[in-house]
This record gives structure tokens, C-alpha cells and sequence, in this order.
């Protein structure tokens, strides 16, 4: 199976240090692979370093593609926490 | 070598240096033999092991000190830590390039900055310093000297660029004589630090640790500002004598800590503490202040990103009121605007900001954020012995409307069954001309008054302080102000009230003692001036002070005013 989404970044910070942290323990729950497309660069969605990487920030626009048996609850919690800002305030 | 930068603690200290440098030394590129590829990889391996201990240790001393709130940056560190591609991409530059593991480490992190530095929003941009931390915590590992960091043993002068709160935690302080740092003000971390603890400080000494070296002997002199690096004997001897006229300074002060600010003739006045940060109550309590006459809530609004919670600032004032307690505590609602502004909370701007939606109006103007504050500090009230003070009233309806906020907030909390203190006293900063003049009506209404004598000044002879050009007609001793000040005094004891002075005013010697003449109750000064005001007060009659006022009230010139307490000032303390 292979899910994707095109999701906002809403907080503030956008992709920073703890951000791209929430992301990938978030990411390492499920058995697909995970990949955040942006400004044409692709990360390794478990990989920290990589996510930081894309030095995407705040209102940008990502893609979430996830491929492998849960990649479509991968990709609803994903974007959950995406909308959640992280848990950040703001 | 005399180096002159902003005093921060007073104290005179003699002492060897030791230098906390928490820069990553741009290293060389260090070629190495391709025979030691092996070696420097697993060198670097320990040293993430290393680190990764070392974060979790912080993690778990950040989760029992302050709860769990802030940790979420370790789990961020062990992740980066743990991220194989992290040890693959520093090993492949190791091999390509045959560089030493920092070279490697620092080649990474630049291609971070770049990539940090090229993005427009700052918000993230910033957010950069949260990896740099953790690239200098690696380099600290690889070098041998990382048990270094903070002094082990024996006593030192500590010189560093700057001091975060992680820094002075981890320190013993039993090991530390005085703080010397580049970047910084008064207000600063260290400053504060250096305060509660009583040691000198000066802060604010450009590339200072370019100048010194460990074990190099130091003079400081933290009431000037005033470093002085390997001296010459005839400095280091003069400034010996210094030292002692310090120490025996502070041993007279400090005798004064437990006794009551008490004039010769037994008139007790009520000796406060301001406090502008909660690590300053410590001080207070430590020079037996009566109560604190003023917190300055100001600093759980600034230096961040949102306004603070209900919770958050319950637990902050929870924290000082039981500390004091049963000593009151006055804590005042916000007082923002004018010149001081909250990032993340803009009002448009304005041609006369102190004219403007400041202080109470803007709380009135905004009331989820007033009553936020109110319900924390009512709530704060159940532990301890809580006032709450309105700043800048200028008008009797804007103190109802402001009190029955509060009513209408312990309404709700009685509703919820929250206990808060239900007889709390509520009162109001006289600084404005207006609520002088209508002190009367307003004495009926406040439980106490207290004086800003700061703004007081100000608006009564329409000058800004700060302003160069006017500065010289900023005087506390203008006979307008005295005047302000004895309607105010009138008013409140006439309806049986309490007035204090909290301004800057009350701090200097020679205008407390007028202050008391003019039959103010109680003074709130800085923690740092407590005892010295005391010492003053201890020296005089209050009949002597009652009497001055009473002659320089019929002066009509600033002058006359200013000569006249000045000598005899000197004339009863010479004579004591």
C-alpha cells in the first residue's frame, strides 16, 4: 500500500530540533516506509537528521508518502501530529 | 591588565581564574594517516556513547527539578544520537577526507548553519542554537579535558561568555568566589545568580576570555565593574585594603539583618523588598525584609513566545507567597507598555505610548488576560498572605471596574471550589496626578496605596527621564512631587490606610528619610539596598525626619530643598 498527503506546517518554529523529534518517534511506530517530500529534497521520515535536513518552516507545504501494510493509519497519525503543532502552543 | 565592564554583584574579590569556554574551536583540518581512520571513528563512537549519557543524566536532573515540561529536547539529542545515518555521514567525511572526528563534526554542523541561515523565517532560523548544543557536547567529549568544565576543587573567579541556568546548576557553588562574563546586563541570568548567592559579578566584559587564562590572578570589584587581570603588587595591596573595608562594611550590614527597621526614637517603619525575579525572594527572606512590597509580575510575561498559563504563574506565585509566609507578599497585576512590550502581544502603535493603553488599561482592555492573572493570584492567596496591587489608577471607576473583575473571578473559583484568601486586601499604585488629587475618594475604596514614585515623577512634571534634553527637570526632590506625595500620605491616614513608596526613591538614604518625615508607612526598596536602608533608619529620630519635611514642604525651589536634607542628614548621622 502506498498512502500520501500534502499537509501545512502550522506551528510556529516550524521543522525544528524537537519538532523533527516528535515526528520521527512518531514515524518509527509503524512497519512503512516513510518519506517527507520537500522543495523537491525527499527525507527518510525516521531519521532525524534527515528531517531536519529539509529546514522546512512554518506554513510550507510537505508531502507525506508512506509505503507498506499501515501506511494509511501512518500517514492519519502523521498528520494528526501535524496539525497538533507538535504539541507546541503555537 | 584593567578592564572595565557593567557591575552586576557588588563584592571585592582577589582570586586565580578559571575559564569555562563553551566555544567549538573551529579545529583545523587535521589530516590524519589512513591507518587511523579505524582509531578516529571509534573515537568518535565514544564520544556519542559519552554524550548520550551525559543527556540522559541532565534529562533526568531537568525532570525532577522542574518536572517534565522541558525534557522533550533529550529525547531529541538521544534520537540524533542514535540516528545511524549520523555516525555514517561523520564517518564517511572522516575516510574521504582523512580529517580528525571534530573537523568531521564541525564540517556537519556548518552545513546545518548554512542550510538555517538561508531560511527567511526566523523563527526557525533560530532554533539552530538546539543543535549547535548538542555538536559542542560531542567535541567536549572527544577532548580529554571534558571532567573540566566546572571547577572541582579549591576556589575560583569563573569567566565564561555567558552562563545559562543549566551552567549554574551544574556548578558546586562552594567552589565559585565571582562571575565574569562577556555578554549580559544587570538583568541577566548570571547577574541574578550572582546576587542571590552574594558574589561579585561583572558582566558585559567583551572577548574576555580571548584575555585570560586558567589560574591567572584576578581583582574584581563587582560594585564598579572594575577587573583587573594579574596585577601589579602596589594594585594588588591597595585593593587588599579594599577588601577588607569591604568586608568589614558588609559584617556591620549584616549584623543588621535580624533587627527591626526601628528609628532612634522608637518609630517602627515597615522595611519591604521588591522583587523583579522569584530567585531574588531568597535574598529578601535572608535580610529579614518585612514582607515583598512589590512583585514585578512582568517577568513571567517576558522572554518567551505566549503568554503564560493560569497554572504556570500559579505555581510561581504559589512558590514566592509560601516562601514569605505569613509575611505579605504584594504581587502587582502587569505592567506592560509604555516602554515595555511583549513580543508576541502587539498593540498598535501609539505617538505616546506612556500616554497610551499601558499597565492596568491595557488588563482592562484585554480582560482574559487580567483575569488569567487574577485567578492565579487568588489562587496563590490560599497559601500565604497575598495583596494585590492595580498599577497606574488614574480614575475611581477604572479601580471599581478592576475590583469587580476580581470579584467576579472569586465568584467563579467559590463556584468551582477553589480556595483563595477571601478578606484578600486590594490597593492601588498612586502614579498618576489624577488618582492624588482624587486620593481621598480612592482611600475609601483601597485597602492601601502605594507609590510609583518612578512614574509619579514623570507625569507630575511632564518630563521624560530618559529623554537627555529634559532629563535635568526629573528631580525627586521638586517641591511638586513632595507635595504629591503629603496629599497622598493625608488621604490614606485619614481613612486609616497604609502608604508605601516603591519607586526608586525609597532606596536612596537621604530621600527615605523623607519619605518617613512625610509619614509614609512602609518603604519597598531592591533586596540589595534593604540593609543599608535599614542602617539609616536605625541612625535617625523620626521627629527629626517629621521635621524636615515639615520645613522643606513651605520651600519653593528644588534647590533649597535638596541642600537643606543634605546637611542635615550629614549633621545626625555625624552626630550618631
Amino acid at each position: 500500500m502506498r498512502y500520501s498527503k500534502k499537509i501545512r506546517l502550522v506551528n510556529q518554529l516550524g521543522m525544528h530540533l524537537k519538532a523533527a523529534a516528535a515526528f520521527v518517534m512518531t514515524a518509527e511506530k509503524f512497519k512503512s516506509d516513510i518519506k517527507i517530500k520537500y522543495n523537491n529534497i525527499v527525507a527518510d521520515g525516521k531519521s532525524i537528521m534527515s528531517v531536519l535536513g529539509l529546514g522546512a518552516t512554518y506554513k510550507s507545504k510537505i508531502e507525506i508518502i508512506a509505503e507498506g501494510v499501515d501506511a494509511r493509519e501512518a500517514i492519519m497519525k502523521l498528520e494528526e501530529l501535524i496539525k497538533n503543532k507538535f504539541g507546541e502552543k503555537q | 591588565m584593567m578592564y572595565k565592564g557593567q557591575p552586576a554583584s557588588p563584592g571585592i574579590i582577589i582570586g586565580k581564574i578559571f575559564v569555562i569556554s563553551k566555544d567549538i574551536k573551529l579545529p583545523q583540518s587535521e589530516k590524519i594517516k589512513s591507518s587511523n581512520v579505524e582509531n578516529e571513528i571509534s573515537r568518535l563512537k565514544q564520544a556519542i556513547e559519552k554524550t548520550k549519557q551525559d543527556v540522559l543524566l541532565i534529562k533526568e536532573k531537568i525532570i525532577s527539578d522542574i518536572g517534565n515540561k522541558d525534557a522533550g529536547i533529550f529525547d531529541a539529542y538521544i534520537l540524533f544520537l542514535n540516528d545511524r545515518s549520523f555516525v555514517d555521514k561523520i564517518s564517511k567525511i572522516i575516510k574521504d577526507e582523512n580529517v580528525n572526528a571534530e573537523y568531521a563534526l564541525n564540517k556537519l554542523l556548518e552545513d546545518y548553519i548554512k542550510l538555517f541561515n538561508n531560511i527567511s523565517n526566523s523563527y526557525l532560523k533560530e532554533k539552530i542554537v538546539d543543535i549547535k548544543s548538542l555538536f559542542e557536547k560531542i567535541v567536549k567529549n572527544l577532548s580529554e579535558e571534558s571532567s573540566e568544565l566546572f571547577p572541582k576543587k579549591g576556589k575560583w573567579v569563573i569567566v565564561a561568555q555567558e552562563l545559562s541556568p543549566s551552567d549554574t546548576a551544574e556548578m558546586d557553588k562552594k567552589n565559585i568566589l565571582g562571575f565574569i562574563t562577556e555578554t549580559g546586563g544587570v538583568t541577566s541570568h548570571t547577574a541574578i545568580v550572582a546576587r542571590s548567592l552574594e558574589i561579585p559579578a561583572v558582566v558585559g566584559l567583551k572577548n574576555i576570555t580571548q584575555q585570560v587564562k586558567k589560574g591567572d590572578l584576578v581583582i574584581m570589584d563587582g560594585e564598579k565593574g572594575i577587573v583587573i587581570i594579574n596585577p601589579d603588587t602596589n594594585t594588588l595591596e591597595a585593593y587588599k585594603k579594599e577588601r577588607l573595608k569591604y568586608l568589614i562594611k558588609i559584617k556591620m550590614l549584616k549584623k543588621l539583618k535580624k533587627l527591626d527597621a526601628v528609628t532612634l526614637d522608637k518609630h517602627k517603619i515597615i522595611l519591604n523588598s521588591n522583587i523583579e525575579f522569584p530567585e531574588e525572594v531568597a535574598v529578601a527572606k535572608e535580610h529579614n525584609a518585612d514582607g515583598i512590597g512589590l512583585v514585578r509580575t512582568e517577568f513571567i510575561y517576558i522572554n518567551r513566545t505566549n503568554l503564560p498559563t493560569e497554572e504556570e504563574q500559579f505555581l510561581i506565585y504559589k512558590s514566592i507567597v509560601e516562601k514569605m509566609a505569613p509575611k505579605p507578599v504584594t504581587i502587582r497585576t502587569l505592567d506592560i507598555g509604555g516602554d515595555k512590550f511583549l513580543p508576541y502581544f502587539k498593540i498598535s502603535p501609539e505617538q505616546n505610548p506612556f500616554l497610551g493603553l499601558r499597565s492596568i488599561r491595557l488588563s482592562l482592555s484585554n480582560p482574559s488576560i487580567f483575569k488569567t492573572q487574577l485567578r492565579a493570584i487568588l489562587r496563590a492567596s490560599a497559601f500565604g498572605n497575598v495583596r494585590i496591587m492595580f498599577p497606574m489608577i488614574s480614575t475611581v471607576e477604572e479601580f471599581i471596574e478592576a475590583k469587580n473583575i476580581v470579584y467576579e473571578v472569586m465568584e467563579d473559583l467559590k463556584r468551582k471550589k477553589i480556595s483563595f484568601d477571601e478578606k484578600i486586601n486590594i490597593g492601588i499604585m498612586v502614579e498618576v496626578p489624577s488618582a492624588v488629587i482624587m486620593a481621598d475618594e480612592l482611600a475609601k475604596k483601597a485597602d492601601f496605596f502605594s507609590i510609583g514614585t518612578n512614574d509619579l515623577i514623570q507625569y507630575t512634571l511632564a518630563v521624560d527621564r530618559g529623554n537627555a534634553n529634559v532629563a535635568a527637570y526629573y528631580n525627586p526632590l521638586n517641591p511638586a512631587v513632595l507635595r504629591m506625595i503629603k496629599k497622598t500620605v493625608e488621604s490614606a491616614h485619614k481613612n486609616f490606610k497604609h502608604v508605601s513608596v516603591c519607586g526608586e526613591m525609597a532606596g536612596e538614604p537621604h530621600l527615605a528619610f523623607l519619605l518617613l518625615g512625610l509619614g509614609v508607612d512602609e518603604l519597598s526598596v531592591s533586596p540589595a539596598s534593604i540593609l543599608q536602608v535599614k542602617k539609616l533608619i536605625r541612625n535617625i529620630n523620626f521627629r527629626d525626619a517629621f521635621e524636615v519635611a515639615e520645613t522643606v514642604l513651605k520651600f519653593e525651589k528644588t534647590e533649597e530643598i535638596k541642600e537643606f536634607i543634605l546637611t542635615r542628614i550629614k549633621s545626625y548621622l555625624l552626630n550618631k
